[in-house]
């Protein structure tokens, strides 16, 4: 079995190692998108008199173009974009708040805090959602009761525009904690020299924050940012949820409620396949292009 | 190594041998059957006792709303139930997915038995896919009590039903006589069944399409006022807050069909014999006005197109919707009002509803209504109907206008969806 002294191992070690990760991707992400174009580009017709058959048939590019000229889903763009305005910044900024106060040493209740922010992250979005419906909804609404017996206004959560509100709520209180928990882990990162060198330098715990803290944890707080901007193209539970309680909210609120609906409310797997192909490369474009300007601007900052 | 294994093996061929022979010794037809009602083991086990060599076996797989996806996926998969129950509106979609079984040939002898308003609904042409349960009286409840309090009569007419839903908020702010939901496309489809309105029809092979009608968008005007006026409430059907203001006092009527009862029992179980009971009221005079309702709910029995014993099948389908120890025990645990005409003489009915011990007229109610209900016929894309009702009612009742204009919405999606499907299709004029 012996061989030249200086031929080449054969590569095949390098792919016994990514094999498993390969055949994982193939079999549950490429498998699965394949499929779904198949689908997307079949639709239904029906022959035969009366009620018909249903058939399934070749239908090219209708579906996406049915999907991109369809003014709901841009629409429900819109709504996804709004309650991400609304909640991403919101859910970073208590993150971080609740992240640094949470570093300053000798902090009170330091473990029970970070565990109660964390909590609702372990609520799921469907449970958490009823709870708020509850808490929203006129004749069962606590909050409305307590400002009728305080003599208030009482808020309507579910006027067209409140919505967005009651609807950002609720995710913002899921996703604060999750995002803490990584902001946190981040400044646990920092080494504690540098703290030790600033304050023999006179600052106090304010300026670690805002000097040493602020600039380091950055990168994290891009990712996280990253990460809740995708995670939006994902809001479906909350309003869906909310949907049968509320004339506010229709069962296309939300891209993925869109899909859902023509999927499995109006039986159009073909059209519903499509909807998700045109929300998939919609969204891989805006995370490479969010990924690319903020790897630039961290880049040109490091000079 | 392989010496244990090959003996579990070998373990496993034996145990299988022994499972199949006991299978084939008994020689028993077993058959599952999906059906949501909460009471239907009971009605099966009188089979199951009567019928030793075929067994039926409930399953809950499927809620009313999923039963098309859930059977179309089970069909895919190879394996449907044998017998499954479906809503009126969902059988044309199981039908043109080809998962029911055509069984007009073992219904034919039945048809003189079945309330023409249920034949209509489970027959499209000439072939019959189903085998009708009940149909659904519609009836106004109320808060008999409260109403009596505020000095305020039931309605008969709509025209009353608007004066004494005024009257109730102007009595009291914190009252509501009913509510509008937008979420329920077939409580108002049922609305304008009462004005003569046909959402789909089939003469032949030509479909018609005809959601806004004239009639049609009156109704919608109506309860267009009513909404903008504040003189019914708004809120969604089967949410908390509805649960709620129906066992506090605070909605105090309910507008649905006969087998609402055992639903009120169960949301407001202390308010038991404080409510009556009216037939819906009706349009006293214009297009409509002999129409007692439309209609709503209701279910019918389908055998599937794969099943391996389609003569078993067919004959627990019909026996389970027509079959009068099926239906004394149906009517007891559940108040639907049957189909099979014979069935309508059964002691059961000559009572009060356990809820309504005072309605002691409440089935003769119940036929009566029957008799003046229009004939209507559901179509393919219900779904797809009821969905674009959903979104577009429920931003119409926040806008407190545009009612007519959801029905132009429904009518549109409704006849450009069958349209490109490939239907023949017109739009009624």
């Amino acid at each position: 079995m012996r061989r030249k002294r200086y031929h080449p191992v054969p590569p095949i070690t390098p792919w016994l190692f990514v094999g498993p990760a390969v055949a994982l991707s193939l079999f549950t992400i490429l498998a699965p998108f394949v499929y779904s174009i198949m689908l997307s580009l079949r639709g239904i017709r029906v022959s035969g008199g009366g009620l018909g058959r249903r058939e399934e048939v070749f239908v090219g590019l209708a579906n996406y173009w049915t999907a991109l000229t369809n003014a709901e889903l841009w629409a429900g763009f819109g709504r996804m974009l709004t309650v991400g305005i609304i909640t991403v910044p919101l859910i970073l900024g208590f993150a971080l708040l609740f992240a640094l106060m949470l570093d300053v040493p000798r902090v009170r209740f330091a473990r029970f805090s970070r565990i109660a922010i964390f909590v609702p992250y372990a609520v799921p979005g469907v449970i958490a959602s009823l709870m708020w419906g509850f808490i929203y909804l006129p004749g069962v609404s606590p909050i409305r009761e307590i400002a009728a017996n305080l003599g208030l206004p009482q808020p309507d959560f579910f006027t067209r525009d409140s919505v967005y509100w009651s609807i950002s709520n609720i995710v913002i209180w899921g996703g604060v904690g999750f995002n803490m928990v990584i902001l946190f882990t981040a400044l646990r990162g920092i080494p504690a020299d540098l703290y030790d060198a600033a304050r023999i330098d006179g600052c106090n715990e304010w300026q670690i924050a805002r000097h040493i803290k602020l600039p380091l944890l950055l990168p994290a707080i891009v990712l996280t940012g990253l990460f809740s901007l995708i995670g939006m193209i994902q809001l479906f539970s909350e309003p869906t949820t909310l949907e049968p309680l509320s004339n506010a909210v229709s069962t296309t609120w939300v891209p993925m409620m869109l899909v859902y609906r023509d999927t499995f409310v109006a039986q159009s797997l073909h059209a519903g396949a499509a909807t998700s192909i045109l929300i998939a490369v919609l969204t891989t474009f805006a995370s490479v292009v969010l990924f690319w300007i903020t790897r630039r601007r961290s880049q040109g900052g490091r000079t | 190594m392989s010496g244990p294994f090959y003996r579990m093996l070998a373990c496993a061929g034996t145990a299988a041998l022994f499972l199949s022979g006991a299978a084939t010794a008994q020689e028993r037809v077993e058959l599952t059957y999906w059906n949501w009602a909460p009471h239907i083991d009971e009605v099966v086990a009188i089979w199951n006792e009567a019928n030793p060599d075929i067994h039926v076996t409930v399953s809950r797989a499927a809620g009313a709303a999923e039963i098309v996806q859930k059977l179309s996926a089970a069909h895919t998969a190879g394996n449907p139930p044998d017998v499954t129950n479906v809503t009126y509106q969902d059988l044309p979609a199981l039908v043109v997915n080809g998962l029911v079984a055509d069984i007009t040939p073992e219904m034919a002898s039945l048809k003189d038995q079945i309330a023409p308003v249920a034949w209509d609904l489970v027959t499209f042409g000439d072939t019959t896919w189903a085998t009708p349960q009940g149909t659904s009286p519609m009836m106004f409840f109320y808060r008999k009590d409260i109403l009596t309090d505020l000095g305020i009569e039931a309605p008969a007419t709509w025209e009353e039903f608007e004066a004494a839903a005024k009257a109730v908020r102007a009595a009291d702010p914190g009252k509501y006589l009913a509510h509008f939901p937008s979420s329920d496309p077939g409580l108002f489809a049922a609305l304008t069944h009462q004005v003569g309105a046909q959402w789909w029809r089939l003469d032949g092979d030509q479909w018609t399409v005809g959601i806004n009608t004239p009639a049609a968008k009156e109704v919608a005007a109506y309860w267009e006022r009513l909404v903008a006026e504040d003189a019914v409430s708004t809120m969604q059907t089967w949410s908390p807050e509805w649960g709620a203001a129906m066992a506090d006092g605070s909605l105090l009527g309910f507008i649905s069909a006969v087998w609402a009862p055992p639903l009120i029992a169960n949301l407001a179980p202390d308010t038991q014999g404080k409510w009556g009971v009216v037939p819906l009221p009706r349009w006293s005079q214009g297009t409509g006005a002999e129409l007692s309702g439309g209609v709503m709910g209701g279910s019918a029995t389908a055998v599937s197109s794969l099943t391996k014993h389609p003569e078993e099948a067919k004959e627990f389908a019909i026996w389970i919707t027509n079959n009068l120890d099926a239906l004394s025990a149906y009517v007891r645990l559940m108040n639907i009002w049957p189909a099979q005409l014979s069935a309508r003489d059964l002691p059961q009915l000559k009572e009060a509803p356990t809820f309504l011990p005072d309605a002691t007229d409440f089935y003769t109610m119940a036929a009566e209504i029957d008799v003046d209900t229009p004939s209507v016929s559901w179509g393919p894309n219900v779904s797809a109907a009821f969905d674009v009702y959903r979104n577009a009612m429920g931003e119409a009742v926040q806008n407190k206008s545009g009612f007519a204009g959801v029905l132009d919405q429904v009518q549109q999606t409704v006849f450009g969806d069958m349209s490109n499907q490939g239907y023949s299709v017109v739009e009624a004029q």
